[in-house]
């Protein structure tokens, strides 16, 4: 019994020590944020030779969405002449022929069954730059939509938007300005919800992306760590994901993933906060529990599979590959947690809680875990501050409700993935619901 | 002074009206001089100890008027016969609690009672629709401690190892670990924040005061629970309602201080500077 106990300890200590080094980590990221000297994106280059660029947008029974973003990216202000817009819907491929080097838009009508195929082919019909994609055989999801989107594409840099977003005019010119630099193989724009005033859940989303963005991706953009592109309001060199093979069809997070194989690689990710687009949080928590789910299973695959390349690759800084490190594993602490908490459970039947150390670490791991996502509390009220989301602030007590719920969902997006992995089973794209009904 | 004037106007009765007084530089990378970084955690340090030392030396006094508060309480609805206030060797200084003789452990109709009321919540509260999903899940996490603390009960009753006494000695070194995290956490917490040494030392009194007020009065409804109906509910009161609610309150009062603050600062354009 004394090993079993010793044991428990142990373990409860270890969690305690992940727990403080994610604290410590996020520590450093709000004051970056907030005190340190900003490195800004490329803003500033005022160059005439744009890469020519194709948008890619992946849709799956978007109705009520489609017209927003179709809308909004035909006025977007970029050399007409280097644009391409790719909607994907499978069969039709080839049927709008355009002339060479013009601008491109393509949607990616991937398998809908609404009337996003009608809404894309009378875009198509007015707007010569818009070529859809129709998908209507293979396999479903995001991963194979933009590789066939890519066989077609034209542009030598692709910005990828989800059909929810609302993208301002001049955000493809900032992101696609960014490939000036040879080093730069993808580009990050911030997400902003445009639904955040709804309710509780999207308040509390507001406050989570705000943290994740203004604070997180940024101060890791500060530090030249390891900024994450994030698969929309994102931009990406072709012929890197080309030489890569594409994008792997199995995968649930091809961001994340293609994250990983540009540091490994040796090439950088720029995070660009100024870029900024508004898109739609869920408005349910049903919703929200299968999005962090599919983000839990999609990222720890990445993570088994990535942590041992980030470790080795000759290209990355000391800093890189601890950053790498810890934020492969964001979305295994809820199991560290979860098994921490059975185990403190487990101490206190044995009765051996009556202990400081005891209490300390519970309060530690507590002070990171009770609140966000993956944030802690002080690093949410750092991005409300600078975000001058000053009532908003007063939430975040409520974000007790996420943290149970997040570690939930997480947790068995990792089992998951853990089943993925032993069966090598295929993955189903979970759609997120859209709520929109008029901007 | 960094603004620029609004040049875009809208048309109305009055005339022509500007859309906003002031244009704002972009937020995205606007940041807060808080003074030489080393010094704000000096200033953490600094906090921390003058906290901690009259703590060190105050806390035998606190946790014996704590003791004593609920005791006066408690005498309400506990004969105050049973009730006594007990001290130990803690931490080079002595630790007080209360202990009363009327703690007891669940009889059969009691534990099925609530092994089935918490099988029963703990499902429904995440099958059913018109509870939002994350408080089913918050209200099946409390279930689950509960159920295991029915498991327990029904299949080695004798080897619970506490009683009121050491549940009330735990709760005591729980409430001043607290004490003196508190003083510790709230600063670090406030490092990025552009609040000056006195605020932070209002913001640490105030939270500290409360923690003081809140943890006397949870003492008195757990001491409550466990001597009036049964030590099934201690693992419950101990892991769903002991420091997991004290810190949510913290982080409450927290960021009500953050969102004044950041309120002050809001419009204040010779506070924010940019990129550099």
């Amino acid at each position: 019994m004394a090993l079993v106990v010793l044991i428990l300890k142990i373990y409860v200590v270890f969690c305690a020590f992940v727990m403080i080094v994610y604290v410590f980590r996020h520590l450093i990221f709000s004051v970056n944020r907030i005190t340190g000297e900003q490195r800004m994106y490329y803003q500033d280059i005022l160059d005439s030779e744009l890469p020519s660029v194709s948008v890619l947008v992946p849709m799956h029974n978007e109705e009520k969405v489609a017209r927003d973003i179709l809308d909004s990216l035909i006025g977007v202000v970029y050399p007409k002449e280097k644009l391409e817009i790719i909607p994907i819907a499978q069969e039709e491929r080839g049927e709008h022929e355009h002339e060479e080097g013009k601008l491109e838009i393509i949607p990616i009508d991937d398998h809908s069954t609404d009337k996003t195929r009608a809404i894309l082919m009378e875009y198509a019909r007015k707007y010569p730059l818009i070529r859809p994609l129709f998908r209507t055989s293979g396999k479903r999801g995001k991963a194979q939509g933009l590789n066939e989107a890519m066989d077609i594409a034209r542009g030598d840099v692709v910005v990828v938007f989800d059909a929810d977003y609302i993208p301002p005019k001049g955000l493809v010119r900032d992101l696609s300005v960014c490939f000036k630099d040879p080093e730069v193989g993808a580009v990050m724009g911030r997400v902003v919800p445009v639904n955040s005033a709804k309710n509780l859940l999207t308040r509390l989303l507001d406050l989570e992306r705000s943290s994740g963005y203004q604070v997180d991706q940024q101060a890791r953009h500060n530090l030249k760590l390891i900024p994450q592109y994030g698969g929309t309001v994102g931009a990406f060199r072709k012929d890197i994901v080309k030489f890569f093979g594409g994008f792997n069809p199995n995968s649930l997070t091809e961001d994340t993933e293609l994250t990983f194989k540009i540091f490994v690689k040796g090439w950088k990710v720029v995070y660009a906060n100024r870029a900024e687009c508004y898109e739609e949080v869920p408005e349910n928590w049903e919703t929200r529990g299968r999005q962090i789910k599919r983000w839990s299973r999609g990222h720890n695959r990445v993570m088994f599979r990535y942590v041992g390349l980030i470790l080795k690759s000759p290209y990355l800084s000391l800093g890189e590959k601890i950053d790498g490190f810890l934020l492969l594993n964001i979305y295994a602490v809820p199991l560290v947690l979860i098994l921490g908490m059975m185990c403190s459970l487990a101490l206190f039947f044995l009765g051996e809680m009556n202990l400081l150390p005891g209490i300390l670490i519970l309060l530690l791991v507590v002070a990171y875990n009770t609140f966000g996502n993956f944030a802690p509390f002080y690093q949410i009220a750092t991005a409300g501050f600078l975000d001058g989301s000053t009532h908003r602030i007063k939430l975040l007590p409520f974000l007790l409700f996420s943290f149970f719920f997040n570690i939930w969902y997480v947790f068995v997006g990792f089992l998951q993935a853990v089943v993925d992995v032993i069966t090598r089973r295929d993955t189903q794209w979970d759609k997120t619901e859209r709520y929109r009904k008029k901007i | 002074m960094i603004r620029a004037k609004s040049t875009s106007f809208q048309v109305s009765d009055k005339g022509l009206k500007p859309d906003k007084d002031l244009i704002y530089f972009h937020r995205a990378y606007r940041k807060l001089p808080v003074g030489y970084l080393p010094y704000r955690f000096l200033e953490v340090l600094f906090l921390f100890f003058l906290f901690a030392i009259p703590l060190f030396f105050f806390f035998p006094y606190l946790t014996q008027f704590t003791s004593y508060v609920a005791k006066q309480i408690l005498s309400f609805v506990i004969p105050p016969e049973t009730i006594e206030i007990q001290s130990r060797p803690y931490l080079f200084r002595s630790i007080y609690y209360i202990v009363s003789y009327q703690g007891n452990f669940p009889d059969k109709p009691l534990l099925l009672i609530t092994t089935i009321a918490t099988l029963i919540i703990g499902i429904v509260a995440v099958r059913l629709k018109s509870i939002p999903k994350s408080i089913g899940i918050w209200l099946s996490f409390i279930c689950a401690i509960n159920f295991v603390s029915c498991v327990f009960f029904w299949l080695v009753p004798d080897l619970f190892p506490y009683d009121i006494e050491i549940f009330s000695d735990l709760y005591m070194i729980t409430e001043v670990s607290m004490w003196f995290m508190i003083p510790f956490i709230l600063p670090l917490a406030l490092i990025p924040l552009p609040v000056g040494l006195f605020k932070k030392f209002i913001v640490v009194c105030t939270i500290l005061v409360y923690a003081l007020i809140f943890g006397c009065i949870r003492y008195v409804i757990f001491f409550y629970i466990l001597s009036k109906f049964s030590y099934l509910f201690m693992a419950i009161l101990f892991f769903a309602f002991g420091p997991l609610l004290d810190f949510l309150c913290i982080v409450g009062l927290y960021g009500l201080f953050v969102s004044r603050f950041a309120q002050n600062v809001k419009g204040d354009l010779s506070i924010w500077h940019w990129s550099y």
